[in-house]
């Protein structure tokens, strides 16, 4: 199978070309079945494949997935949701006096 | 008003300086006028083998020696020293573990007078009931 980055050819029904590392198809996740890079479908169950296809490419380690690269805003943006996901859920582990009260009684 | 002598003790274990002067003034009020204070977990443990205070107010986050470790190791000296929690650690999870460790009682910072009151008199009714055991 000729891999969609490299070009170049890997014999036997690989995921993953040996040469980049770029995945040669997309795995059905339902079925387990390879099926073509381009393919949209799996031939054999009919599930949606691109959400399978671009998991390889961006889990695969020798993969050519890209990394997503964020600017400083957005790191911030993204430190101050998860610092408020981290309140909210402490909050509510939080008792009050009247549920300390039920646990000392 | 303030209440009359009460023959009891108390101690007051707390690194903040507003909080030993809140709980010294709301003891006075009630009448425990023994009352010897504390900074950290370590003084703490020192002043109650010197002086086995009645009841204990003992604070949760302190240098030194945290409230918990001054929890147990009052406990292990003393099974039945009367300790009462102030402070305002909320987590269920550091409720329970005070609760483990042996807390007799647990006062959320901040609290109202009123509720500082109806503790104390909880404590003070544990104490009666133990005297006239003896």
């Amino acid at each position: 199978m000729e891999c969609p980055n490299c070009k170049t050819n890997t014999e036997g029904a690989k995921r993953f070309c040996t040469a980049c590392g770029a995945a040669l198809g997309a795995l059905c996740k339902r079925c387990g079945k390879m099926g073509k890079a381009e393919d949209k479908y799996c031939g054999d169950c009919g599930n949606a494949l691109v959400a399978s296809a671009n998991e390889h490419l961006f889990s695969h380690p020798g993969g050519t997935g890209e990394v997503k690269q964020y600017a400083l805003d957005e790191i911030e943006e993204l430190l101050s949701l998860r610092k408020i996901a981290r309140q909210e859920e402490a909050a509510s582990k939080q008792v009050t006096q009247n549920d300390i009260d039920s646990i000392f009684n | 008003m303030k209440a009359p002598p009460l023959a009891y003790s108390a101690l007051v274990v707390d690194d903040s300086p507003h909080s030993r002067i809140l709980l010294l003034r709301l003891l006075q009020r009630s009448g425990i006028t023994q009352v010897e204070l504390a900074v950290n977990g370590a003084e703490g443990i020192q002043r109650y083998k010197a002086s086995k205070p009645d009841m204990v107010f003992l604070d949760a986050i302190m240098p030194e020696m945290d409230g918990l470790a001054a929890l147990r190791e009052i406990k292990s000296i003393d099974s039945e020293a009367l300790v009462v929690m102030t402070t305002s650690l909320s987590e269920k999870e550091k409720v329970l573990e005070f609760k483990e460790a042996g807390a007799n009682y647990y006062l959320l910072k901040p609290f109202e007078n009123q509720k500082f009151d109806q503790t104390l008199l909880k404590v003070l009714t544990l104490l009666a009931q133990r005297l006239k055991k003896e």
